[in-house]
C-alpha cells in the first residue's frame, strides 16, 4: 500500500546481467505463472463444484437412453446451485404419474432435449412445471405436463419419440427445440430416421459427451478443456453480453444460424427438421392431438436482443422465423420462446452462462409465454370441447 | 486512450522502442515530439479543439520571448495574464459564466502545463542563469505525453539535461527489467487495487442512504472514510509509476511524485512524501517567495515561526483549491492549509513546551510516531470527502450518523490505520532484513520477477475478466 516508489536498486542498474540471469528470469516468471494458474485452477474447483450424476440413465435401444423410473439425481453444474432430479414411473421428468390420465386433468406431453428436461434447473423452476402451474391458475382445472425431455434428445431423437407421447393420450403435444440443438444434429442421418440410434459402447460415450467419431484428447488437451479455472473465467467474462457475442462469433458454424443468409450446413438442418416436423405433424394429426412448436432461445439470441446495436450481418430472429414458416406450412403453432425475453432483464441473469442453458428465472419467463400462447390458441384442446362450451373465454389484455 | 490503459502501455512501450533506434538527441527528439502530438490527436481527433491550447501555450511562449530579451519588468503581468487565462479556460466558477468560450475544447493537462509555462517564466524571469529556449524545445517541454495528463511537475533544466544531451543515460538490460517491473506494478495498482477500492467506495457511499441497522451503517461509514485514500494513492501513484518507467525507457528521469506517503507521522511530513513535485512547485514558487517577503516587512524574531505558519496556510489553501474550480475545493483548501498550519503550531508549541531534545525525542518515539501516522491518514482522509464528493453526497454522508456517531468512526479509523500501518513497517522491516551479499532478498531481481509475474498475471486477469476499464485517473481531470 505504500510501497516505495523511490528505486533503491539505482545503483545496481548499471551491473551487467550475469548470463545465467537470462535463463533463470524468464523460468522464474513461468514457474510463477503456472503456480498462480494451479492455484486458480484449485481455488475454482472449489468454488466451482461441478459434479453429473448419471446413474439414473438407461440403455435404450431406439433412443440411446433413457431416464430410469421413479429414479432420483442428484448433480451440481458449476454454474448452479445443488439439483435433483425425480423420474416417475415412466422416467419422465415429472411429479405426475404416466399411468392412465386422472378424470378431470388435461395432459400435455412434452418432447425436447435438455431445456425441456429442466437440465441443471430444480423440478419447480423447469419451464414445464412452470407452464402446467400457470395453465391449472388459468383454466381452472390441474393440468399436467408429461415431460419426455432429455438431454441430448436432438430431432432426430424427438422423432423416434413422438409415438411413445402420443401413447400417453394427451391433449397437446408440445415440442422443444433449441438452435444448439440443431447444431449437433446431422441432418445425413435422416434418410436413416427409421432405424434406432447409436448402440452399445457410442451411447455410452455420447452420454458422456465424447464423440466417437474424435481422436482421444492427451491428458493436457483434457486439462484445458475441462479446467474449472477457464470456466471460471469464461463465467465472469461472459456477464458482458458484447463479449459473449464477440467470443460467441468467433466459433462459426455454430454460430451460423445467428447469420442471414444461413450456410449450407445450416439450410440442411433446416430441411431436415422440416422433414422430420412433417412426418411427426402427420401423426399427431391422426391421433388427432394438436400439436405445437416452441423454441427456446439461446444464449447467443438474448444477448443479441438485449443489445442496442445489433451487429451487422447478424439477425437473432432468423432461425425463429424459419421454424415458423416450417411450422405454418405443417399447420402448427409456434411459439416464439425469443418474444419473451426481449424487454426481459439482461441476458446474464438468465442463463449459466457458460454452460447455455436457462436458469430458474429464465424457464419461468419461457414457462410464462408458453402458458399464455397455449391459453390463447389452444384453450379449447385444453379444457376439452365440452367444458370449453360451458366456459367461455375471458378477455385477455397484451 | 484511457490514461492507464493497456493501449497507453502499449503506446509508451512502442515510443520507448523508437526512441531508442538511435541515442542522437535530434531522433530522440523528433520521436518524442511526434509521439506527443500523436497522443494529442489520439485524445482528441478535431483539431479545432486544441485551439484554446495552442493560444495558451503561444501566450506564454510570447512571456518567454519578451523576458528572454532582457523584459523582466513584463514578467509580472506575464505570470497574471497566464494566470487569469488559466483560470478563464478552465472555467473558475467564481467567473461570470457569460465570459467563457462556449464551445468544447481540451483542456486535458492544462493544469500541468500551466506549471509548466509558470516554472519558465519564473525563472527565466529572475534571469539568475542565462538561457535561450527555442520553440522546439518549448513544445517538447510542455507537450511531453509522459508529464501531460497528470504530471509529475518536472523542471525544465532536469528535462533539458536528459533530453538533449549527446549522451544520453545508459539503457541496460537492468534498468529495463526494472522499468517493466514499474510499469506492471503501476499497471495492477490502478486497474486492479484502486478498482477494488472506488467498487469498497461505491457500495459504502450507498450503504449510507439506506435504511439499515445502525452497526451496517457504521461500518459503512467507516469504509467510506478509509477507503478513499488508499484508492487515491494506488490510482494516482499507479500512473506515476507507469509514466515515470517509460519516460526512463526513453532515457528521461522523471521525478518522484511518492514516497511512501502513509508512513507519514505528521501532515508536514506527509506532503513530503505525496504528490511531491506539485507540493515543491508551491513550495518554490509561492512559500519561499512569500516567506521571504514577509520577513522583509515583518521583522520580529518573534514572529518569524507565526509568519512560516501563514505561510503553510497560504501555500496549502492553494494546493487545495488548485485541485477544482468548484466551492467544495475551497474547503478542500482550507482544512489542507489549516491542517499544516496547525501541525506546525502543534510542533512550535511541544518545542517551547518541552525543551528541543526532548520534542525531538518525543517526535521519534515509536508510539508517538504510529499514532501521528494514523491520525495524519484520518485527517487526509477526513478533507477528501471535499475532493471526492459534491456538496449533496456530503450533506447525505453526514446526516446519515449523529456527531457522536460519526466521532466513534474516526476514532476506530484512527485506530485502525495505526495498527495497520504499524504492522505494515514491522513486517517491511523483517522483509527486506533478509539479505544476501547483493542486499534484501526482497529487491532482488529473483524476487521482483516473480512479483512482477504474478502483478502482471493478477491484472491481466482482472482487466480480461472485467472487462470494463478501471476508474479514470483522477488527478487528470485538475
Amino acid at each position: 500500500m505504500s510501497q516505495s516508489n523511490v528505486p533503491a536498486t539505482e545503483n545496481m542498474q548499471e551491473a551487467k546481467l550475469p548470463r545465467r540471469d537470462w535463463i533463470i528470469l524468464p523460468l522464474l516468471s513461468l514457474l510463477t505463472i503456472a503456480v498462480l494458474l494451479l492455484a486458480a485452477e484449485g481455488a475454482a474447483r472449489y468454488f466451482f463444484v461441478s459434479v453429473r450424476d448419471d446413474s439414473c440413465e438407461i440403455d435404450d435401444s431406439t433412443i440411446s437412453f433413457r431416464f430410469r423410473p421413479n429414479c432420483t439425481s442428484h448433480s451440481k453444474s458449476a454454474e448452479g446451485p445443488w439439483m435433483e432430479s425425480q423420474f416417475n414411473d415412466c422416467g419422465y421428468r415429472t411429479r405426475e404419474s404416466c399411468g392412465p390420465k386422472p378424470p378431470n386433468t388435461t395432459r400435455i406431453s412434452l418432447l425436447g432435449a435438455s431445456s425441456a428436461e429442466g437440465y441443471l434447473v430444480a423440478y419447480d423452476e423447469t419451464f414445464a412445471a412452470r407452464a402446467a402451474k400457470q395453465l391449472t391458475i388459468e383454466l381452472g382445472r390441474q393440468v399436467e405436463i408429461q415431460n419426455l425431455g432429455r438431454e441430448q434428445c436432438f430431432p432426430i431423437c424427438i422423432f423416434h419419440r413422438v409415438d411413445e407421447a402420443l401413447a400417453l393420450k394427451s391433449d397437446l403435444l408440445l415440442i422443444a427445440v433449441a438452435p444448439l440443438e440443431f447444431d449437433r444434429m446431422d441432418p445425413s442421418d435422416v434418410k436413416d430416421r427409421y432405424k434406432p440410434m447409436l448402440s452399445g459402447l457410442d451411447q455410452a460415450q455420447l452420454r458422456k459427451g465424447i464423440d466417437p467419431n474424435k481422436k482421444a484428447l492427451t491428458p493436457v488437451e483434457d486439462f484445458v478443456r475441462h479446467s474449472r479455472a477457464g470456466l471460471a473465467a469464461l463465467h465472469f467474462l461472459f456477464q458482458n453480453p458484447a463479449t459473449f457475442e464477440r467470443m460467441y462469433m468467433l466459433s462459426g458454424e455454430h454460430a451460423n444460424y445467428l447469420r442471414t443468409p444461413f450456410s449450407p450446413a445450416w439450410e440442411k438442418r433446416m430441411e431436415a427438421f422440416d422433414l422430420l416436423l412433417g412426418e411427426m405433424a402427420q401423426k399427431a394429426r391422426d391421433a388427432n392431438v394438436p400439436i405445437v412448436l416452441v423454441e427456446d432461445p439461446s444464449f447467443a439470441q438474448v444477448s443479441l436482443v438485449s443489445m442496442s446495436n445489433v451487429p451487422p450481418g447478424l439477425d437473432p430472429y432468423a432461425f425463429n422465423e424459419r421454424l415458423r414458416e416450417i411450422a405454418e406450412r405443417h399447420g402448427i403453432q409456434f411459439i416464439d420462446g425469443l418474444d419473451a425475453f426481449r424487454y426481459g432483464p439482461a441476458a446474464n441473469q438468465l442463463f449459466y452462462v457458460v454452460d447455455g442453458h436457462m436458469n430458474g428465472k429464465g424457464c419461468a419467463m419461457l414457462g410464462n409465454a408458453i402458458a399464455e400462447q397455449l391459453m390463447k390458441e389452444h384453450r379449447i384442446a385444453l379444457l376439452g370441447q365440452n367444458e370449453a362450451q360451458r366456459r367461455p373465454a375471458p378477455e385477455r389484455g397484451r | 486512450m484511457d490514461s492507464a490503459s493497456i493501449q497507453f502501455v502499449l503506446f509508451g512501450l512502442t515510443a520507448a522502442l523508437v526512441s531508442n533506434f538511435s541515442r542522437s538527441r535530434v531522433w530522440r527528439s523528433i520521436v518524442l515530439l511526434l509521439t506527443s502530438l500523436l497522443f494529442l490527436g489520439l485524445l482528441a481527433h478535431n483539431p479545432i479543439v486544441f485551439l484554446p491550447l495552442a493560444g495558451f501555450l503561444l501566450l506564454a511562449y510570447f512571456g518567454l520571448f519578451l523576458l528572454e530579451r532582457g523584459w523582466s519588468r513584463s514578467m509580472v503581468w506575464g505570470i497574471l495574464t497566464v494566470l487569469f487565462v488559466y483560470v478563464w479556460l478552465k472555467k473558475y466558477t467564481f467567473l461570470p459564466q457569460g465570459i467563457f468560450l462556449h464551445f468544447p475544447y481540451f483542456t486535458l493537462g492544462l493544469s500541468y502545463i500551466f506549471f509548466r509555462v509558470l516554472h519558465l517564466l519564473i525563472e527565466t524571469g529572475d534571469g539568475d542563469e542565462k538561457r535561450h529556449i527555442g520553440p522546439f524545445a518549448y513544445l517538447l517541454y510542455t507537450l511531453n505525453f509522459t508529464t501531460l495528463i497528470s504530471g509529475p511537475i518536472q523542471r525544465y533544466d532536469e528535462f533539458a539535461r536528459d533530453q538533449f544531451t549527446p549522451e544520453p543515460i545508459s539503457l541496460g538490460s537492468r534498468v529495463i527489467g526494472l522499468q517493466i517491473e514499474r510499469i506492471i506494478r503501476g499497471f495492477f495498482k490502478v486497474n486492479v487495487l484502486a478498482m477494488l477500492f472506488d467498487m469498497a467506495r461505491v457500495g459504502a457511499l450507498e450503504q449510507m442512504s439506506q435504511p439499515l441497522p445502525l452497526s451496517l451503517k457504521l461500518f459503512a461509514a467507516f469504509k467510506l472514510a478509509v477507503v478513499y485514500p488508499f484508492f487515491l494513492y494506488a490510482n494516482f501513484s499507479g500512473y506515476i509509476d507507469i509514466v515515470i518507467a517509460v519516460a526512463r525507457l526513453m532515457r528521461v528521469r522523471l521525478p518522484e511524485n511518492f514516497d511512501r506517503p502513509f508512513t507519514a507521522s505528521s501532515v508536514l511530513e506527509f506532503w513530503n512524501q505525496w504528490h511531491m513535485t506539485l507540493s515543491n512547485w508551491f513550495k518554490t514558487y509561492v512559500y519561499n517567495p512569500l516567506l521571504v517577503a514577509l520577513m522583509r516587512r515583518i521583522s520580529s524574531l518573534a514572529l518569524e515561526p507565526l509568519l512560516a505558519v501563514f505561510c503553510f496556510f497560504v501555500t496549502f489553501f492553494l494546493v487545495g483549491i488548485w485541485h477544482g474550480r468548484t466551492s467544495e475545493f475551497v474547503i478542500f483548501g482550507l482544512l489542507t492549509g489549516g491542517g499544516i498550519s496547525i501541525n506546525k503550531l502543534w510542533q512550535l508549541g511541544l518545542a517551547r513546551a518541552m525543551d528541543r531534545k526532548g520534542y525531538k525525542a518525543l517526535a521519534k518515539s515509536f508510539v508517538y510516531v504510529a499514532f501521528g501516522r494514523g491520525l495524519n491518514f484520518i485527517w487526509f482522509a477526513f478533507t477528501l470527502f471535499w475532493f471526492w464528493a459534491n456538496w449533496k453526497q456530503i450533506d447525505q454522508v453526514f446526516a446519515a450518523l449523529s456527531v457522536i456517531e460519526w466521532f466513534g468512526v474516526w476514532l476506530a479509523a484512527w485506530l485502525f490505520a495505526t495498527v495497520v500501518f504499524t504492522l505494515w513497517e514491522w513486517l517491511r522491516t523483517a522483509l527486506l532484513s533478509i539479505k544476501t551479499a547483493e542486499g534484501p532478498v526482497l529487491t532482488s531481481r529473483y524476487a521482483l520477477v516473480v512479483y512482477a509475474s504474478a502483478l502482471g498475471f493478477a491484472a491481466l486477469v482482472v482487466t480480461v475478466l472485467l472487462n470494463q476499464p478501471a476508474p479514470d485517473i483522477v488527478y487528470k481531470a485538475f
